[in-house]
């Protein structure tokens, strides 16, 4: 089970990523990056940066293409970051960004990075005042893996420093509030399709596919995801202000989480299946061109119940931009 | 066009082995440079003086007499004392041999070894490699 978990990641994580890494840092230019991209990192880790006595040390698990940008806005606070990924084309798209930045006379202290599984995580315990993890857990294909990275989060924290995490929500904002059908999924990314060509020879019959395979293509593909006048989802247990909300979404359309945002530029209406039909009926593997991500999107709740009992006081739990945040504080070893 | 590395003696000073299964400490990483280079970074006291008490110092001293000797500079950089000066916040002259050692020494190229299992993470274009196979992980 547990090797299944390592290789849905593999296959739906960090092989897509790795692919998009070239993409995504272009698409950084115009400030339509992905969601913890667009226009800098998100309001949470902006606050927190602030937050922060000057001069403190900042790890960033999972930092993808955006270390740069946090490294940036740490330094403007006398901050420094260290960014852990465990993508190298993410990494070098990172430095490739602040180098391109740089070069525009804008002299910022570099990001430090380094390759490494967040899961066993190289760096000093208690060495640091904060830790960010941001869009990072929700990838993550089971409970325990998901308890292990903040488990990793709290030992790497001194004693009083910060945590921040943020995963995709489950609930989702809008009027009427809306939410996914389950809470594992497969995401398309808005990839372009390869042409096709009548001259393709049919394709070879597949192999059989291994049991963990098979249960994977019954993982529900995004398409159905508006559940919200289909099904009468949407329970209305989401908690959401919905001013947290106007910039992503007005009354009758809902923009996906784009990532980036130049792939998927178009707005969806409500019973839209994503996938405009490709993604055939739900056992069917999607087409090569489209490529999948794996998400675990979290209820309100889950992520304080994801880091119990590992050392962490959970001061707070918002909504921001559909995604559920957490921030919480490393207590002293005495407490437990 | 060669892009700057970012494997700094600060972040060296950060990075364990610890992960390993059977590894007590991990730290610190022994510096196996085949390649450095000094890059011009803005002195910025304030900076240090905040960064000082949150690091390793010893750490940061026994990385750089193994740089020393290693001998891959055309000037060796400088020393520091084997403990922080208690007037550091103060104390320009040290602040800047602790800068010099911390954000100007880059490692191009080489590897980092962990201290009781003796096993390689290799620098490739700067970034350091921590990955580790399932059967070495505690």
């Amino acid at each position: 089970a547990a090797e299944a978990e390592a290789a849905l990641e593999e296959r739906f994580v960090h092989r897509v990523y790795s692919c998009m890494a070239p993409a995504l840092a272009c698409a950084d230019e115009g400030g339509s990056g992905g969601c913890a991209n667009r226009r800098g990192p998100p309001a949470c880790v902006r606050d927190l940066l602030r937050d922060l006595p000057p001069g403190c040390l900042l790890a960033d698990l999972g930092c993808g293409h955006s270390a740069a940008a946090l490294s940036r806005l740490a330094a403007a606070r006398g901050h420094l970051a260290v960014g852990a990924d465990i993508c190298l084309d993410l990494l070098l798209a990172a430095n490739d960004d602040w180098h391109r930045r740089r070069s525009r006379g804008r002299q910022r202290r570099q990001p430090l990075l380094v390759q490494a599984d967040v899961l066993r995580c190289p760096l000093r315990s208690a060495a640091f005042d904060a830790v960010t993890c941001v869009s990072v857990v929700h990838h993550l294909a089971s409970r325990d893996r998901r308890r292990r990275l903040l488990a990793e989060a709290a030992r790497l924290l001194r004693p009083g420093g910060r945590l921040l995490v943020t995963a995709w929500a489950f609930e989702q904002p809008g009027r009427p509030a809306r939410s996914f059908n389950c809470q594992d999924l497969l995401v398309p990314w808005g990839a372009p399709e390869p042409p096709q060509t009548p001259a393709l020879p049919p394709p070879p019959k597949p192999p059989p596919r291994p049991a963990w395979q098979r249960r994977l293509s019954s993982l529900p593909l995004l398409a159905g995801f508006f559940g919200g006048s289909r099904n009468g989802g949407g329970s209305g247990d989401c908690q959401a202000d919905s001013s947290d909300c106007e910039s992503d979404s007005s009354d009758c359309e809902f923009r996906i989480r784009e990532f980036p945002a130049s792939s998927c530029p178009r707005r969806h209406t409500a019973g839209d299946c994503l996938c405009d039909g490709a993604c055939g009926a739900a056992g069917a593997p999607a087409s090569e061109g489209r490529r999948l991500r794996y998400y675990h999107v979290f209820r309100q709740g889950e992520l304080a119940d994801c880091a119990r009992g590992l050392g962490l006081d959970c001061l707070r739990e918002w909504h921001e931009q559909g995604n559920w945040c957490l921030s919480a504080r490393r207590m002293p070893p005495s407490y437990y | 066009i060669f892009k700057i590395s970012n494997m700094k003696l600060i972040l060296h000073n950060m990075l364990t082995s610890a992960m390993i299964k059977g590894v007590k400490k991990g730290y610190p990483l022994l510096l196996r440079a085949t390649k450095v280079e000094l890059q011009p970074v803005e002195f910025d006291a304030g900076f240090v003086v905040h960064m000082l008490p949150r690091l390793d110092w010893s750490g940061v001293t026994a990385a750089v007499q193994c740089l020393n000797q290693l001998d891959l500079l055309q000037d060796p950089l400088p020393e520091l004392p084997p403990t922080v000066p208690d007037d550091y916040a103060n104390n320009e002259d040290f602040l800047r041999k602790a800068h010099i050692a911390l954000m100007q020494l880059d490692v191009i190229e080489g590897c980092l070894v962990c201290p009781e299992t003796g096993r390689e993470f290799p620098i490739a274009k700067g970034i350091p490699n921590m990955l580790i196979n399932d059967n070495e992980a505690a």
